[in-house]
């Protein structure tokens, strides 16, 4: 059997060839360019958003310095007034140390006297604690009072106990009044946390 | 081409018929049909007027313009070729053309036209025209003085065949008579199969008789019943021997069919059928300039680019845009890093500061509280303890009145919400017992 192609079979042929090709091309190459481009562009505005916020952050470079040099500055003072944390027993010895001296610039003798172990108060910080007890004049409590908040260690009396060896329900007929008192007080200090990281 | 205009111009008898024809995405549509009378009998200069004149006046412009000539002015015949020479018809033909012209090669136009072969057919039905060049070169320079190029040429035979096989698809037999003053000719077309009679005659209607049964004997038909019958030309109307047919084109009115000899030359360059011939040949045809169209396509193209780029630009501008805020990102990325590490630093610095400062405002508020009491108890007061736990004061001991104390307590910007913890007793002096309690409100 003989094969003829007529011209009208050439251009069927020829449409097919060309229809075929327009189809891969546009399939394969035109419409995944265009995806591509689409998808492209779809990413601007979280883009523009993202650049938007370095730029403020570039824009606040020389205030966050600023801000950030007074903040450690802060934040170094405040921590003076910390007993030193490195150490248990070194808290425990400069609480106690800061408590004698103020009780000897007053005359106080102290009596019986006791350091608790750090306890932890917050995420930041432990606190110690220091139990005393003495008989004194209500001036000299009050100045050792005034001392102990004096000091360049934050401490603070969490409890006072403050009672007269004599009672007196109105003035003696003659002589002075003995004005001694007993007092018992807890005092606090606080120290860094080790996990913190300490002085930054 | 979805759009062409073409028009058909017959010369028959003494007149000229022109048709123009669109075809519109292969719908035919009828624009008009002019004639001049008693062309043939003008001179060729006032032939070339006429002609101007209808091309001015109607604004006829076409891509092709065909013309056709009564058949007596050439030659019309079919032959059957063995399928086998399908490849080879054109030389087939060329060798038969001795024993069928009286005219030296060299003088003549020729051309020929066969149906597909139909599939498991043994022979090929081909239809030759041949004019002398005598008779067509004439008419080929007055339509070129006339600004009317002729595209082609055919005999009337051939192009009414042409017309019925290419307006009427099937194989219903068709008789076609042109009534000429002067002579009527007849052609019938019956699967495939063409004849064509010409009878000479002042009477028109006699003269029609005679040809239709002349084409019923030669092509076998029984009867005009059976038969399209389509009555053309100057002289058709005064003959009655069936209703007109409806041509199948839009616009074409009842009266159409009488111009049917210039549709169906018109139809020469818009359909295709077994009947197609052209006997100009092809270096001497009429090809309109496809320049004028250049700037058209070009426009086109230019349009179709523009709008892909139209579509293209948003994402486009978009992507590159996007690389540029990528790149400008890449840029500052480190320094806002380093910022952002600052910020986290100072954060967790502020963080700190507020936990130490709210460390340091829980100090205890002793010496405000004795100093307070130094200041507001009355010398008559007495008191036998202090005590001071988280924030709160606790005091005992005797007055001359508790409830004063406690009003003068209550009364100091220290002290706040003073209330007796224990009822207040009255000894034997005068004197009442009693024990306070107060919170410090800590002065901000």
């Amino acid at each position: 059997m003989k094969f003829i192609i007529r011209d009208r079979d050439k251009k069927a042929l020829i449409m097919l060839v060309v229809a075929l090709g327009s189809y891969l091309a546009i399939s394969r190459l035109a419409l995944p360019a265009y995806d591509r481009e689409k998808a492209g562009a779809e990413g601007v505005a979280a883009k523009e958003d993202e650049l938007r916020k370095y730029r403020r952050a570039l824009i606040a470079k020389d205030r966050y310095t600023q801000l950030l040099e007074q903040a450690k500055k802060s934040v170094a003072e405040a921590e003076a007034g910390l007993v030193r944390g490195d150490n248990p027993s070194l808290a425990q010895v400069e609480l106690q140390t800061i408590v004698e001296d103020a009780a000897k610039k007053v005359n106080i003798p102290l009596g019986q006297r006791s350091v608790s172990n750090a306890k932890k108060k917050d995420q930041y910080f432990n606190e110690i604690a220091m139990s005393i007890s003495f008989d004194s004049t209500v001036n000299q409590a009050a100045s050792f009072l005034a001392e102990l908040r004096s000091s360049p260690k934050f401490v603070t009396v969490r409890s006072l106990q403050m009672a007269p060896l004599q009672p007196a329900v109105e003035a003696p007929p003659k002589g002075d009044l003995k004005k001694t008192v007993r007092v018992s007080m807890t005092v606090f200090a606080l120290l860094m946390n080790p996990t913190v990281g300490g002085k930054s | 081409m979805m759009f062409k205009n073409s028009i058909g111009i017959e010369i028959a008898g003494k007149d000229l018929r022109l048709a123009v024809l669109r075809s519109r995405l292969g719908k035919l549509r009828l624009v008009q049909t002019l004639d001049v009378p008693g062309f043939v009998g003008l001179a060729q200069g006032d032939q070339v007027s006429a002609i101007v004149q209808l091309v001015t006046r109607h604004k006829l412009s076409a891509s092709s313009v065909y013309l056709t000539l009564s058949r007596d002015q050439g030659i019309v015949r079919q032959f059957e070729f063995p399928v086998e020479v399908l490849e080879k018809l054109r030389s087939s033909v060329a060798l038969q053309l001795e024993t069928l012209c009286p005219w030296p090669a060299e003088e003549i136009y020729w051309d020929f036209s066969g149906d597909s072969p139909r599939k498991g057919s043994k022979s090929i039905r081909v239809t030759v025209a041949i004019i002398p060049r005598l008779v067509l070169d004439p008419w080929i320079e007055l339509f070129r003085l006339a600004k009317l190029p002729l595209s082609g040429a055919s005999l009337s035979s051939l192009s009414i065949a042409h017309g019925v096989g290419s307006l009427w698809k099937g194989n219903a037999p068709t008789i076609v008579l042109d009534c000429e003053s002067g002579y009527v000719e007849g052609v019938v077309v019956q699967s495939g199969q063409l004849f064509s009679v010409t009878q000479n005659g002042d009477e028109v209607s006699h003269s029609a008789q005679s040809v239709i049964q002349r084409l019923l004997a030669l092509s076998r038909l029984p009867s005009l019943e059976t038969v399209r019958l389509i009555v053309c030309g100057s002289e058709g109307q005064s003959i009655e021997l069936a209703a007109r047919v409806a041509l199948p084109i839009e616009n074409a009115k009842a009266d159409s069919s009488d111009k049917f000899g210039a549709i169906a030359s018109s139809l020469n360059s818009l359909r295709k059928s077994g009947f197609e011939t052209n006997l100009i040949p092809s270096a001497l045809r009429y090809r309109r300039s496809q320049a004028p169209l250049i700037p058209a396509y070009v426009l086109l193209v230019l349009t179709a680019i523009l709008g892909l780029l139209l579509a293209m630009r948003e994402p486009y501008q978009l992507t590159g845009y996007a690389s540029t805020i990528d790149s400008e990102i890449q840029r500052i990325a480190p320094v806002a890093r380093e910022v952002s590490k600052q910020q986290s630093e100072l954060n967790k610095l502020s963080e700190r500061y507020r936990a130490l400062s709210a460390g340091f405002k829980s100090r205890d508020y002793n010496l405000e509280a004795l100093r307070e009491l130094t200041r507001t108890l009355p010398p008559t007061a007495w008191l036998t303890n202090y005590s001071y736990q988280d924030g709160s004061v606790t005091i005992s001991g005797l007055a001359d009145s508790a409830s004063e104390l406690q009003k003068l307590l209550e009364d100091t910007a220290l002290f706040k919400e003073v209330q007796f913890t224990s009822s207040v007793t009255r000894d034997a002096k005068g004197k009442d017992h009693f024990t306070i309690k107060a919170n410090i409100e800590v002065p901000r």
